[in-house]
């Protein structure tokens, strides 16, 4: 007789749930699209034992992973015309987390049915809103990997931390940084706070207003002597990309993500896409694309630039993960001037943060 | 912590902080200790007051120690000097974060409970200190005793007896010290309040040579005494001291000890035998340390036991331990100001 189970079954055994304190409502990434197939994944995220599968449709689904009959892990289950099946009675359950079958029963309690969270798949990531049974706002918009993908060329990145997913999205407006940990050299420097959504146009379409927050920074680098101080000189130019003085970052978002685009001499050399996965407390992984203009074929001075972006991830995130790794945000409590952008953003992620519904953060009922 | 007493603690052997700022752990809590520019050492909350990033990813820079996030600078007493493109700092950032500190003996003692130290770090016998004099031996050992488990060790004649298949003599077995009077021979006088001390013999043929002398009565007399975080020994042999000791804890957390300090066996004049007694008494030491983490592997760490009369200079202690842990009551608070 043919095994229900699947043949390799990878022991997830259920954890205790492991909340992270203080995360937004918003949108975050749970997996991306290529981990997600015809079987169904045990998933952690929000410090909760859930499962994804997919559905008649192909559309994302993901829910409590222990079946609400007699808690079998749901992920050991299959996926049977669009419906997962558990593997233990084989009651069925569709994508909106109903349970449709019952083997052996015509009666289906309304109390089988699995909290779903509302998802959305796109840029090659599964979304999935957390804090409130429907979204607030709709998933924003990311054109380099949408509409204009064509124009762009780029990679996806992934790094994991202890570190929270405030931690990860304040380093944006935490502007100072960028000269003392990363050593950029800097002439002269202006950042500001983005007043109205139309300064973010190059980013994309705009994002619901009360879940937008945007920024503005340019500096002049000094990359100084090439031999004399070659680690400024080649931050300077990797910051530049080699193609002048000046450059600007603008930075716009919603409560669980970023875009970016970078301009040097105000000219765009390349677009970010900064999301989040907030696996557990203590425990985020920081996810997205980072893809740099081209034209119709890919010349010499693309490759160059999407080095030199390549570059400039790793360089920066081999610098900003040991500060996420080893900080007691608690402890820090001394401010100066230059806070400003990231106090505004504290407030501003504070305010999401008490839009989280405690009844419904575990999925929508 | 629960249930340390304020006193001077030992934190790291002296060359184990270089250029580099570490990371350590004690009191239960997060610390960083680097040198200034002078070679100074300076022991911190290891999480800047900024941002909260960890100072030991920091660097050392014109004596400053430099936090890796902003690049804000802190002095040796932890005050912050410098944050780039600020010329004027607000006075509230130049607070004093830095626990008190002092080098001496190879390492770096840090004071625990107050602002101030509330007695000067206890000084050896100088003597101890001459190589020509004394060969030395410097050790270490994790243990899960709390402080005073540890130290009350060296009151404990009766646990020293039992171990060492030893009979207790003298009167009363052992007398606790009534003044430091009795004690000089271990080094100069400590502040009267923060002294205690006892005298303990014993007589038997079990103990390495160097404790117990070449011909009968195979007897050591124990001449033991300290400060609620550390002690000296002299154990003499006929009226002649032989071995002295100083004993000293680091308090990582609780459940996490560790015991450090030094042996100084006296030389007799031939090298060769010199080096053995040496050897015969780290053998002894080790055994002796090593049997008390058995014990204390298992432990029921809090005050219990049916007291008896011979325990008299361990009770003292106690008492004596208990008094120094309120004087620290407020370092909480000082704590959570730094």
């Amino acid at each position: 007789m043919k095994s229900v189970l699947p043949r390799k079954i990878s022991a997830q055994p259920a954890r205790p749930d492991a909340v992270p304190v203080g995360l937004a409502a918003s949108w975050y990434v749970g997996m991306s699209s290529g981990q997600l197939g015809r079987r169904p994944v045990a998933v952690r995220l929000f410090g909760r034992d859930l499962v994804a599968w997919r559905d008649a449709t192909g559309r994302p689904v993901l829910a409590p992973r222990f079946c609400p009959h007699q808690g079998a892990s749901l992920a050991l289950g299959k996926v049977v015309d669009g419906e997962l099946r558990c593997p233990f009675h084989g009651w069925r359950f569709e994508g909106s987390g109903k349970c449709v079958r019952i083997p052996g029963s015509d009666r289906i309690p309304t109390t089988a049915q699995l909290d779903t969270y509302p998802v959305q798949e796109r840029y090659g990531f599964v979304w999935v809103w957390y804090g409130t049974p429907e979204p607030l706002f709709p998933l924003p918009d990311f054109p380099p990997r949408d509409a204009d993908r064509d124009r762009y060329i780029g990679f996806r990145y992934a790094d994991r931390t202890i570190g929270t997913a405030r931690q990860l999205l304040e380093n944006a407006f935490d502007y100072f940084h960028f000269e003392a940990l990363h050593g950029l050299s800097l002439d002269s420097t202006e950042f500001r706070m983005l007043k109205d959504q139309s300064e973010a146009a190059d980013n994309g379409s705009p994002i619901a207003t009360d879940a937008w927050l945007g920024s503005w920074f340019e500096g002049v680098a000094t990359p100084g002597h090439p031999v004399r101080d070659p680690y400024r000189w080649l931050v300077a130019k990797s910051a530049t990309f080699a193609a002048g003085d000046s450059f600007e970052v603008l930075v716009d978002g919603w409560p669980g993500g970023q875009r970016f685009t970078g301009y040097v001499d105000g000219k765009v050399f390349y677009k970010v896409l900064l999301a989040i996965v907030p696996i557990e407390e203590r425990r985020t992984t920081q996810v997205g694309w980072m893809v740099t203009p081209r034209s119709s074929g890919i010349g010499l001075r693309t490759l160059f630039n999407l080095f030199m972006l390549f570059g400039q991830y790793r360089g920066g995130s081999t610098q900003d993960l040991p500060v996420y790794n080893n900080t007691e945000a608690e402890t820090g409590t001394l401010r100066a001037w230059h806070d400003n952008g990231l106090l505004r953003f504290r407030k501003y992620y504070q305010s999401w943060v008490d839009r989280v519904d405690p009844a419904a953060a575990g999925g929508r009922p | 912590m629960t249930h340390l007493a304020a006193s001077w603690y030992v934190a790291l052997p002296s060359g184990a902080v270089g250029a580099k700022p570490r990371s350590l752990t004690m009191f239960g809590r997060p610390l960083v200790a680097w040198r200034d520019g002078t070679g100074r050492a300076s022991v911190l909350p290891r999480h800047c007051p900024h941002l909260g990033a960890s100072l030991a990813l920091g660097k050392v820079v014109e004596g400053q120690l430099r936090c890796v996030f902003h690049h804000w600078r802190f002095d040796a007493t932890g005050a912050c000097v410098h944050i780039p493109r600020m010329d004027r700092l607000p006075s509230h950032l130049a607070r004093r974060r830095a626990y008190p500190v002092l080098e001496r003996y190879g390492f770096l003692w840090v004071w625990y409970g107050s602002e101030e130290p509330l007695f000067p770090l206890p000084e050896l016998d100088p003597q101890v200190l001459t190589r020509s004099a004394y060969q030395r031996h410097r050790f270490a050992f994790a243990t899960p005793a709390s402080p005073r488990r540890v130290l009350e060790q060296a009151f404990d004649h009766h646990r020293f007896a039992a171990f060492h298949d030893l009979e207790a003599i003298g009167q009363d077995c052992s007398a606790a010290l009534p003044d430091q009077g009795a004690a000089l021979r271990n080094g100069p006088a400590i502040t009267a309040d923060a002294w205690t001390g006892a005298r303990l013999e014993f007589r038997g043929d079990r103990l390495p040579e160097v404790l117990r002398g070449t011909a009968p009565p195979y007897a050591v007399d124990l001449l033991v005494d300290g400060w609620p975080g550390g002690q000296r020994l002299t154990f003499s042999v006929a009226g002649q001291d032989s071995v002295r000791e100083l004993i000293a804890v680091t308090p990582i957390r609780d459940g996490h000890t560790i015991v450090r300090g030094w042996s100084f066996v006296r030389r007799q004049g031939d090298p060769l035998r010199d080096a053995s007694r040496l050897r015969a008494y780290r053998r002894f030491r080790r055994r002796d340390v090593q049997e008390g983490l058995r014990v204390y592997a298992d432990f029921r760490q809090e005050r219990a036991g049916v007291p008896i009369e011979p325990d008299a200079p361990l009770a003292r202690f106690r008492d004596h331990y208990d008094r120094w842990v309120p004087r620290a009551g407020h370092d909480d608070e000082a704590d959570a100001a730094r």
